[in-house]
């Protein structure tokens, strides 16, 4: 029993001071004088020392003394406190998560598609790119032709050309790009051009193209019924058997065509 | 002795503080990710739909005459895979784009022989390449008469279906040139119109397409 009280001292002790309580000056000095009055050596003080610490890591005082009510009694307060602490700092996570993705979000905003305007820029491309709504075409070919200027005379023979890019600056490069690229469609559409040199000057009008992947926006009936990418419609133009007429491209700041609209009749 | 409990206790804590630190540096990641310009693709998904639920009547004749069009590519395509004269990699070619205008290559389609008035269930898949291994020199598939018998009518599915009709002329001819087999089978080709999530290149979007279904044989003669 005696030894049990002096375990119960520096119970107290230790805990108090993991927890960071107030400071007990004169405690362990308490201790000493008790064990000494109760006949305890200095070697048992110190194992009894080391055992209350033991019974303190976590995990080991749960199993150890399950059936003592007051070490019961200490490691629940034990696990009240990490309980405390445990909460505090999840509180403390989640405040920093929040604050985090609330940064995030902001910068997203601000630096991704707020003020930059690269982006607006992208973006408004992007959705004039996506969706073609299906009444795009009101404009008519008739309309085109009387508000374009008149696109320089080709080759004879080729498809009526709308070289209306009124969304687009025209430049010289996207002209003759223009222009290369009615002729190359004129020849892949004709089956009596061997398939070899045809896959040539496919390979050949795809380079007009900013890349591979720039959309083809197929209309009939001024209303779009179709899209390809620019690959897969020159591939198209080559085996379906029939001609098709540009009616619209979009060039960007090199002349390289962004998208293509064609007729097809 | 207590101290050495206390440390016991403040690695406890460092261990929290650390995993608080690699949660908060995984989320200053993630952040930063999220600020990387997005990707075009996720631009573009983002974009506004076609609105209407219902297609206008011109909108509608858009699609049946693009229909009719690719009914024609279909037959196009099947002249050029059954040329036996022609190079493999344009007939490998025209039988993906032909797949191209199905709504899946499982789709069924009959084919029939006015010899023995049997009518066989295969994919479009199977039908193309069977093309490509006719038991002729020559082939000559002609359609012709491509109509509608059936206009658009809008399903129970939000779809639109339609049905065309076509009248094939097959010949087949010997090393010699000799007509060995002629038929001409009218079929009909289920056609739906349906607003489709497509990847186009780099570009997601949702827009009305028009593609072909199963085709049936109505009738053979020889």
């Amino acid at each position: 029993m005696s030894e049990q009280s002096i375990k119960e001292l520096i119970r107290n002790f230790l805990i108090n001071n993991a927890e960071g309580g107030r400071a007990m000056p004169f405690a362990e000095l308490i201790i000493k004088q008790e064990a000494e009055r109760q006949g305890i050596d200095q070697h048992r003080l110190k194992e009894l020392y080391t055992e209350v610490s033991r019974e303190l890591t976590p995990g080991k005082a749960t199993s150890k003394k399950t059936s003592d009510p007051l070490v019961k009694s200490e490691e629940e307060r034990k696990k009240e406190s990490l309980g405390y602490k445990l909460t505090s700092r999840k509180v403390i996570m989640v405040a920093a998560v929040v604050l985090l993705v609330v940064l995030a979000g902001v910068g997203y905003f601000y630096f991704g598609a707020g003020n930059n305007p690269l982006a607006q820029d992208r973006v408004e491309n992007d959705s004039s790119a996506t969706e073609q709504p299906l009444e795009d075409t009101s404009q008519t070919d008739t309309v085109h032709s009387a508000t374009s200027p008149a696109a320089p005379a080709l080759s004879a023979g080729i498809a009526a050309v709308d070289n209306n890019t009124n969304t687009n600056p025209v430049s010289p490069q996207a002209t003759a790009n223009a222009a290369s690229l009615e002729q190359y469609m004129e020849k892949l559409s004709d089956a009596s051009l061997p398939y070899a040199s045809r896959e040539e000057i496919k390979q050949q009008a795809v380079t007009l193209f900013a890349n591979k992947n720039a959309n083809v926006l197929i209309f009939t009936n001024n209303h779009q019924t179709g899209r390809e990418t620019v690959d897969d419609y020159l591939d198209i133009v080559q085996l379906q058997g029939f001609k098709i007429t540009i009616k619209d491209k979009k060039f960007n700041n090199d002349g390289k065509i962004t998208q293509l609209s064609v007729i097809e009749q | 002795m207590g101290r050495l409990h206390s440390s016991q206790l403040l690695s406890s804590k460092t261990k929290g503080l650390v995993a608080l630190w690699i949660l908060l540096l995984c989320v200053c990641m993630e952040a930063m990710a999220v600020c990387e310009p997005p990707v075009e693709v996720c631009a573009f998904a983002e974009t506004e739909e076609l609105t209407a639920d219902d297609l206008s009547p011109e909108q509608l004749e858009a699609f049946k005459a693009a229909a009719q069009r690719k009914t024609a590519a279909l037959n196009n395509y099947i002249k050029i895979i059954s040329n036996k004269s022609e190079k493999e990699a344009i007939r490998s070619k025209s039988i993906a784009l032909a797949l191209r205008l199905f709504v899946d290559d499982k789709q069924p389609v009959q084919v029939s022989s006015a010899l023995n008035e049997s009518v066989k269930n295969i994919t479009i898949r199977q039908y193309l390449n069977n093309l490509k291994v006719l038991p002729y020199r020559r082939v000559d598939i002609r359609w012709f008469d491509i109509a509608y018998v059936r206009e658009f009518k809008k399903g129970r599915d939000g779809k639109y279906y339609a049905v065309i009709t076509i009248f094939q002329e097959y010949k087949g001819f010997s090393a010699e040139g000799q007509l060995l087999y002629t038929d001409i089978t009218q079929k009909e080709i289920e056609v739906v119109l349906d607003r489709l999530t497509r990847r186009i290149g780099d570009t997601e979007v949702k827009e009305w397409d028009v593609l072909l279904r199963g085709i049936r044989v109505v009738e053979t003669k020889s």
